[in-house]
Formats: structure tokens, C-alpha cells, sequence
């Protein structure tokens, strides 16, 4: 039996690794650091996906969230990986 | 843009129980004599007032530590009870103990092996976050599990029931346990059973929860106070504990000379009375401790409980100088942008104003007028306090104008009375929204009330039937700049919750400028001078001819108000939204054209000058600025009221009077309706009623009913409106927006209609029927609380009835509503108040922590929106239309 991939749920916004190169232009973008960002567990979900499509995801990566806004049609969201709260 | 981040954090903060050694350690001396002070007044040693426990007069020493009063914040003392009483803040805690320990053993009513389990599981809990909430719920049903043994499973003892009879007294079956064999089975509990029931052996040891020795807070907690008479009145507390004393002392020695039992038992009850009193003195249970004067008194608990206690009196609530409160009142005269100060406030509070080289003669010219000057009966700022630049303060009074007035130097401050311009915060509570707080100038006016322009009612939530609202004087430069630029009522005009305007026209206003523009009437020149003579003119609308004199028409003098180059397109509130919109050639004139300033087509209403909806307004405040905004809004108002004192308006029951035929024919719908509805419960009880898909049988009939009842109320409201007209004033009202609603005439003359109890029809009461009057199972329109009958003529006994149960929901429902939503909203306001916009749009907290990545993702202010959108792609359009035709 398939275990359910919650990143195809329709509730489930688009999350995507950002890859280190990207990690200081979008830091740059958004003047702030890595430490400002809001976080995600790494026994979050959808992480736990992720990892199993990346291999292994250490805590300090960055998360790009695509969401679907009420206001802006499409908002990008960014969190920090993190072990534990 | 990395900021400071958090230097120290709270880790926990813990709460626990002192043990009577740490109270002793703690005690600066033991207090064993009730009295308090000697016949010289002076403290008694080992009394109440002893210096040991610091000192509240002037002149004294403590003798714990020296200091004077100033210095010295007090020390606690103990009393030595004769024997142990029950401190009533734990009977819980106790009661809770005593029934799952084993009376004999003391050990925890379980076997070791689940004692353990439940240790485990509790740890885990704490482990994976659990608050001490959760803990105490786990360890109150731990408890309830030992409970269920009657066997001790570690001695076979037989456990008896434990009863407590409030507030202090425990029974076990039938025998009364004193708080000494309390005390001791507490002490009998070993330190790993306490675990599980929620307590922590390394801070607390049950058995305290019976008092041997009484911590006796300082003096300074509870001085005693001189009267003018030079007797002394002492402290509530200190009160109670010579009582405590008293008895205490009492309670010894019949017990050291072997009185009989029942003497020292009553001793000792009356103990517990005074120590439970001490602690609580609203115990269910008791009587409370009174004064000689009858009063209450107030003891420990009653120090930090309720809206009186320390905590929402003294450290969340906070008194403030320089603001005043009065009765609010209305004040057509004056600008949106003012607010009316009555003299006695504005004698009352102070602005500071720092003297310097420039203003010096000035100053010292004011300080000579006195503190209440007057010009024949204009008044004229006072001086109430000069300040020296060492922070002293003379009082001015009318005989030291002269003296004072010599020592006015450079660098001093004076303090004078409020004028007219000064700037000033305006409020009324509940404060929900920024703008209920906005910066008006002041005018000094007479009489006793504050007073408003009606345009700001909206914002406020005000009406006069007897509104109090505070004023608040600014006192620094600063303040005053920041007030004058974001906080002055003009700012304020467009709404950052929905991108509207939310200061406006409203009721009268409305009416006015209806009778101004509804089919363009004209005007005699009397008329005009009438209805401009509270206005300051610039220049004057252009007359026309008609039958050789000069007329002015409605809609010319409303354009001389509108800015030039104003364009604007809408439909009015008295639009009848024909399927085919004639726009301007409506016949109604209820299609607004408004281009280049000249209002063309169209009645000014609501939905061009309300409050909330008035889409002129709006447009004039984002095109054209807020003064223009606020100066259209206080000429218009000003118009609109000198049009409406010009032609009269009023309304009365008369206006809901109907022609018989229209009479008849809603009776007849009605009628005809309630015959539906019965022939519906008929097939319903005939079983031949169709049920709809997912609904039951039952359902099913509810909703036709109701929809059939519905539809009964609304055409009868639609007879009723048809025979009534735009001629009538109360429809006047209801159509331009100005006050009430076309239902509410519909309620007054045509029916009620159906009374609703959480939105169905009233079903309970009696057994099947909702009141005697009726059959059982009855299901028709009346016996479910269709009214038919309309305010105007009256309702029978029976739609009274139902009419009051709607009414009571309509009154419970707010009241649930205004103190949930209350405590929605301070809850969002406790979570968001410290967020900042930063100009790169991000929201970020003060660790400078990124909480959104773009204000509202799309990052536009509410404000500057056209409701929510960035623009206006329609408006656009219209006015480049605009321009192209201005260019030919
Ligand atoms: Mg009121
Ligand atoms: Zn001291
Ligand atoms: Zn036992
Ligand atoms: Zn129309």
C-alpha cells in the first residue's frame, strides 16, 4: 500500500527546497537573516516528503512556499528547517 | 537590519507552598500580644505594629534593618498558632489527599506497580510539553482511580468515607476529624505518593496545608492611618490578625489549665473562623468578618479579587491627568475636525508651555490675567501653575498674579488653561478601532458637555442619549505635531477596515440633500439666503430664469460644493435597479453624473454622502485630499441641514396609514398564506407531504412553511410600500438611507411576520404545543409564531408572546456576542500589537523576526485601497472619458 503523499493534497500549499545557491540571493531579497525566517520542523510532513524525493535535508535549508492568496493570486513564503522548536 | 534581540527570557516561573520552618526563618520577630501600640503611641514590642516589622511613620527606625520609612519596605512576622487550623484556600488539595491515601498507612490507595505507571505517565506528559494544567487535570483523575478502593492495598485497612462540610471541617463518616488528625494523615503520605497526586516533594509537604504558624505580613502592607481626630485606624488585616491573637491566646491557656473539651473545641473552631476570614473573607459557608460600622472587611483574597482588586485596579489599570469626561452633545456649528470644550474643563487642564526669549513678555503678561480671566464673557485661557526649572511648582491664584509674574524667567514652564486650536485626543469606549481615539481641535464653548460635529458619530459609535467621552490634552511638542498629522479626524475619513469612507452624512444630512436634488427643485432667492446663512460662501451658484425671476436650481447649489475638474459616475440609494438601467435618463433620478464638478443627473443620497457608503466622499478624499474631504463633508452637512430647516421634515404613525382596499388585500395575503401553511400540515400529517432530498419529513415542512410565511410578510410589505410612496417621509427615510429600513415599515404596517428561535419556528413549551391555546401537534402558521397582526395596529396576546421570544434571543445573543467578540478581538490585539511594517512591506515582530513576507501578501495598505483592489480600472476609464470630452 502507497503511503499518501501529503504534498499532492489539495489543501497543501506547493513546498520546494531551495537549493544553496539560491539560499543568499533570496536571503538578500529579503533583508533578513536565516535566523528571522519562520521555521518548519523537520518532522514536519511535508519534510519528511520532501527528504524522501531529496535525500536527506540538514536543519539551516531553506522551504519556498507557494500559496494561493485571497489578495495576490500567488504569495511566496520561506522557512527555515529546524530539528526541533 | 539586524536589531537587538532578546536579552533575557522568562524560563518558568513556579509557584509553591512555605513550610512553617521557612516562615519562622523568614520572621523578623513572633508576635504574641494583640495590642498594638503603648499609651505614648509608640509600637509594642512583639505586637502588631512592632518596629521589627518596619516602619510607617516618619522619625522611626526599623529595627530589622535601620531604615527609615523611605527605605525600608518592611519585614514579615509570624504568630505561633496553639493549635493547627486549615487553611481554606487548600481544602481542595486536602479533601483530595484524604480520599485517596489510606486513613491508617497514609500510603497512596494503589499498588506500588500502578503508582509507578502513573509517575511514568506523567513525566511523559510534562515531557512532551504538557502545562501545568494538564498535570493538575491527570492528577485529579489519578486521584479519582485510588478513590474507587475502599481497602488499603498496603495495610488492608478499611477506608471510610471522607466528607468536608464547608468551608473547613472534615467528617469521616460520622466522627469529626480536627485539623491536628488531619494534619497528621497528610503527614503520614510518603513523598513518592504525593507524585501522582500532583504535588512535588521536593517544595511541598501537604501537612503545611494546615497552619501551625501564620505569616504576619509588614506593616507597610497594612499601615494604620491618623484621623483628624488623632485617634488611629488601623488596617483591615490588622484587624483580623489581633483577633487571630486574641483567641490564639485564649485558645492556649484553656487548653495549658485542662478546660473542659467543648470549651477549647469552640476556641478552636472560633480559630479557624478567624484564620479562614483572615484569608478569605467571602467564604461560602460563613459569615463575613465585619467592621463595627457594618461594613465587610476586606482581608487577603478580597486585596487582589475582582474589578477592585490589585490586579485589575492597581496593575492593569492606570489613572491618567490631564483627561476629562463629560456628557457628549451634538453641534452642527462646528467643523468634523473640532471638538467643543466647556470652560470649566478647559480651566481645568493644562497645556505647558516653556518660556524662552521670544515669548517672555507674552508669558508673563498671561501669568498677570490670573488663573480664570475673563473678557466681559469671552473666554480667555488661564494660568493654573508656574514651574521652576528645579521642578517646583507655584499655584497662580487671583492674589499672586503680581509676584509670581515678577519671578517668570527664561526656562520656566507655565501651565496654561486650554484655547481654541490646541490639539487635543478625543475618545469614546469601547475603543475597537484607531478610530475611536482621533486628534481634534479644541473650541471652547459654554455649557457642560463636550461637543461634536454628527459627522464623526459613525467612527466613535456615538449617539446622545447620554454618551460619555473622555478628552485627553496633549502635553509635548511632539505629541501635538504627531497627533495634528496622523491622528486629526480628516485622516480618518477613509476606513483602513474596508477602504471606505467611514465619516459621512448621516440621518437629517441625508434627508436634506435628497430634498436639495430629488427631480431638481427650484429655489426662490429667499430660499437661498435661508439655507446658506450658516455657511461661509465662496462666490455663489448661478441663478436661472423662470417667469421672469431670478431661480436657483437644487442641483446647482449642491455643484457649487463639488470640486472642480470632479468626475463621477453611480447609482443612488432610491435606485429601483430596473432590469434595464436608463443611467441618466432614469426616471426615477436616481443615476448620479457628476462631471467636471456639475452634478448633471441623480439624487444625492447615502450612497453618494453617507457614512460607510458615500462614494463622493470617498472619491473626493482620495483624488482630491482629506481637507477637501473634510471641508466637503462639513459644507455639505451644513447645506443639507439649512435645506431640511428649511422645509420640515417629520414623521409619525400616520405615515404607515394604508388605504382600506391596501388593508384588505394584505389581510387577504396573509390569508391566504396561514391556509397554505395548514393545508401544508394537513399533508403532512396525511403522510402525503413530498419530502425534499436530505431533509426529514418534519424538516421538510419547516422549511416550506417558512418559506411560504416569508413570502407572505414580504408581499405584504411590497402592498404596503406600493401604497405608500416616495411621497411619504418615513419612506423617504428608509429609500435615501437616511434612517430605518423598508422591513421595518413593513413591520409597522403591514405584519411582523414569523418570530424565529435560533432560526426555526418556536416549537417547545408545552407538551407538543407551544402554549395552551392550542392543539396538541397543531402545526399552523399562528401556533408556531406567525404574527400577522403589524406594530402599528397592535399585536394579540398570544404574538406578544412569541414576539418576546424573539426578542429575549435578540437580547441574549448580543449580550454573548459583545463579550465573546470582546475577548476575540483583545486576544488579536494582545498577539499583533507590536508588529510593525518595515518599508521592504515585510511584518516583523520587534526580534526583528519576519512574521509575513509582504503586508496582506499583496501589500497594500486597506486605506489607500478602492475597496481591497489596488485600482480602479472602471474609474479609470470614466475619467479619461472625462477628459477627452473636456477636450473636445
Ligand atoms: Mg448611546
Ligand atoms: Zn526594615
Ligand atoms: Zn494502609
Ligand atoms: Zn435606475
Amino acid at each position: 500500500m502507497g503511503r499518501l503523499n501529503v504534498m499532492k493534497h489539495a489543501l497543501v500549499p506547493i513546498h520546494r527546497l531551495v537549493p544553496r545557491d539560491e539560499e543568499a540571493e533570496i536571503l538578500g531579497k529579503l533583508k533578513a537573516s536565516k535566523g528571522q525566517l519562520p521555521k518548519i520542523l523537520k518532522a514536519d510532513p511535508v519534510l519528511k516528503q520532501l527528504i524522501e524525493e531529496h535525500g536527506d535535508i540538514e536543519k539551516g535549508r531553506l522551504i519556498e512556499i507557494e500559496r494561493v492568496s485571497m489578495t495576490a493570486g500567488v504569495s511566496k513564503a520561506y522557512r527555515l528547517v529546524v530539528e526541533r522548536e | 537590519m539586524m536589531r537587538r534581540g532578546i536579552a533575557k527570557r522568562v524560563g518558568a516561573i513556579r509557584f509553591a507552598y512555605m513550610s512553617p520552618d521557612e516562615i519562622r526563618k523568614l520572621s523578623a520577630t513572633k508576635i504574641i500580644t494583640p495590642d498594638t501600640y503603648d499609651d505614648d503611641g509608640f509600637p509594642i514590642e512583639m505586637g502588631l505594629m512592632d518596629t521589627h516589622l518596619g516602619v510607617i511613620e516618619p522619625g522611626l527606625r526599623c529595627k530589622s534593618c535601620g531604615g527609615r520609612v523611605d527605605q525600608c519596605s518592611g519585614h514579615f512576622g509570624h504568630i505561633e498558632l496553639a493549635m493547627p487550623v486549615i487553611h481554606v484556600g487548600f481544602v481542595k488539595e486536602i479533601k483530595k489527599l484524604l480520599r485517596s491515601t489510606c486513613s491508617e498507612c497514609g500510603r497512596i490507595l494503589m499498588s506500588d506497580e500502578e503508582r509507578d505507571m502513573n509517575i511514568g505517565e506523567m513525566r511523559d506528559l510534562e515531557k512532551l510539553g504538557g502545562d501545568s494544567l494538564d498535570v493538575r487535570k491527570m492528577a485529579k483523575e489519578i486521584s479519582g482511580d485510588a478513590r474507587k478502593s475502599d481497602i488499603c492495598p498496603h495495610c488492608g485497612a478499611q477506608q471510610l468515607k471522607i466528607m468536608l462540610d464547608k468551608p473547613t471541617t472534615f467528617r469521616e463518616e460520622n466522627t469529626k476529624l480536627t485539623p491536628k488528625e488531619v494534619r497528621a494523615r497528610l503527614e503520614r503520605i510518603p513523598d513518592r505518593d504525593l507524585i501522582p497526586l500532583g504535588l512535588n516533594p521536593e517544595f511541598v509537604r501537604p501537612e503545611w496545608f494546615v497552619l501551625k504558624v501564620l505569616l504576619v505580613p509588614p506593616v507597610t502592607v497594612r499601615p494604620s492611618i491618623t484621623l483628624e481626630s488623632g485617634d488611629r485606624s488601623e488596617d483591615d488585616l490588622t484587624h483580623k490578625l489581633v483577633d487571630i491573637l486574641r483567641i490564639n491566646h485564649r485558645l492556649r491557656e484553656n487548653r495549658d489549665v485542662g478546660s473542659p473539651q467543648l470549651i477549647v473545641e469552640d476556641l478552636w473552631d472560633l480559630l479557624q473562623y478567624h484564620v479562614t476570614t483572615y484569608i478569605d473573607n467571602q467564604t461560602s459557608g460563613i459569615p463575613p468578618a465585619r467592621h463595627r460600622s457594618g461594613r465587610s472587611l476586606k482581608t487577603l483574597i478580597q486585596r487582589l479579587k475582582g474589578k477592585d482588586g490589585r490586579f485589575r485596579q492597581n496593575l492593569s489599570g492606570k489613572r491618567v491627568n490631564f483627561s476629562a469626561r463629560t456628557v457628549i452633545s451634538p453641534d452642527p456649528w462646528l467643523s468634523m475636525n473640532q471638538v467643543g470644550v466647556p470652560v470649566r474643563a478647559a480651566r481645568e487642564l493644562t497645556v505647558p508651555m516653556k518660556v524662552t526669549g521670544e515669548n517672555i513678555e507674552l508669558i508673563r503678561n498671561m501669568v498677570l490675567r490670573g488663573p480664570e480671566p475673563w473678557d466681559r464673557d469671552r473666554y480667555i485661557p488661564g494660568v493654573n501653575y508656574i514651574i521652576r526649572p528645579d521642578g517646583r511648582r507655584i499655584r497662580l491664584t487671583e492674589t499672586n498674579t503680581e509676584t509670581v509674574a515678577e519671578k517668570v524667567e527664561v526656562g520656566f514652564t507655565v501651565e496654561r488653561g486650554l484655547m481654541d486650536g490646541d490639539v487635543v485626543l478625543f475618545n469614546r469606549q469601547p475603543s475597537l478601532h484607531r478610530m475611536s481615539m482621533m486628534a481634534h481641535e479644541v473650541k471652547i464653548v459654554p455649557g457642560k458637555t463636550f461637543r461634536m460635529n454628527l459627522a464623526v458619530c459613525p467612527p466613535y459609535n456615538a449617539d446622545f442619549d447620554g454618551d460619555e467621552m473622555n478628552i485627553h490634552v496633549l502635553q509635548s511638542e511632539e505629541a501635538r505635531a504627531e497627533a495634528k498629522i496622523m491622528m486629526i479626524v480628516q485622516e480618518h475619513i477613509l476606513s483602513p477596515r474596508f477602504g471606505g469612507p467611514i465619516i459621512g452624512a448621516i440621518q437629517d444630512h441625508i434627508t436634506g440633500l435628497f430634498f436639495l436634488t430629488h427631480k431638481d427643485p427650484l429655489f426662490t432667492r429667499r430660499e437661498v439666503v435661508s439655507i446658506f446663512s450658516n455657511l461661509v460662501m465662496e462666490g455663489s451658484p448661478e441663478a436661472i430664469e423662470v417667469d421672469g425671476e431670478r431661480m436657483w436650481r437644487g442641483k446647482e447649489i449642491f455643484s457649487h460644493f463639488l470640486p472642480e475638474g470632479f468626475n463621477i459616475q453611480l447609482r443612488s440609494s432610491i435606485c429601483e435597479s430596473c432590469e434595464n438601467c436608463k443611467k441618466r435618463d432614469c426616471e426615477n433620478d436616481a443615476y448620479v453624473v457628476i462631471e467636471d464638478g456639475k452634478l448633471l443627473t441623480g439624487t444625492i443620497d447615502e450612497r453618494s454622502v453617507g457614512a460607510f457608503k458615500g462614494y463622493i466622499v470617498d472619491k473626493i478624499a482620495r483624488d482630491f485630499g482629506t481637507s477637501e474631504a473634510r471641508s466637503f463633508i462639513d459644507r455639505i452637512t451644513t447645506l443639507a441641514l439649512g435645506v431640511i430647516t428649511l422645509k420640515g421634515f417629520t414623521t409619525s404613525i400616520q405615515d404607515e396609514d394604508l388605504p382600506r382596499m391596501a388593508i384588505r388585500q394584505i389581510e387577504d395575503t396573509l390569508q391566504q398564506a396561514e391556509d397554505d401553511v395548514r393545508k401544508l400540515a394537513e399533508s403532512y400529517w396525511n403522510g402525503e407531504l413530498e419530502q425534499m432530498p436530505g431533509r426529514t419529513l418534519q424538516e421538510t415542512l419547516e422549511v416550506m412553511a417558512l418559506q411560504r410565511l416569508g413570502k407572505a410578510r414580504d408581499s405584504a410589505g411590497g402592498i404596503a410600500s406600493k401604497h405608500l410612496g416616495l411621497g411619504n417621509n418615513a419612506v423617504k427615510m428608509a429609500r435615501t438611507g437616511a434612517r430605518a429600513s423598508i422591513l421595518n415599515l413593513t413591520q409597522m404596517a403591514g405584519a411582523l411576520g414569523q418570530q424565529a428561535i435560533r432560526g426555526e419556528r418556536p416549537s417547545r413549551g408545552y407538551d407538543r404545543r407551544t402554549l395552551p391555546h392550542f392543539e396538541k401537534g397543531e402545526l399552523g402558521a399562528g401556533a408556531r409564531g406567525f404574527v400577522r397582526s403589524c406594530y402599528k395596529e397592535g399585536l394579540n396576546p398570544i404574538e406578544f408572546f412569541f414576539h418576546s421570544m424573539g426578542g429575549r434571543e435578540g437580547l441574549v445573543d448580543t449580550a454573548v456576542r459583545t463579550s465573546r467578540s470582546g475577548y476575540m478581538q483583545r486576544r488579536l490585539v494582545n498577539a499583533l500589537e507590536d508588529l510593525m511594517v518595515y518599508d521592504d512591506k515585510s511584518v516583523r515582530n520587534p526580534a526583528d523576526t519576519i512574521i509575513q513576507f509582504e503586508y496582506g501578501e499583496d501589500g497594500i495598505d486597506p486605506m489607500r485601497s478602492i475597496k481591497g483592489k489596488a485600482i480602479d480600472m472602471d474609474d479609470i476609464i470614466m475619467e479619461m472619458n472625462a477628459l477627452k470630452r473636456a477636450r473636445g
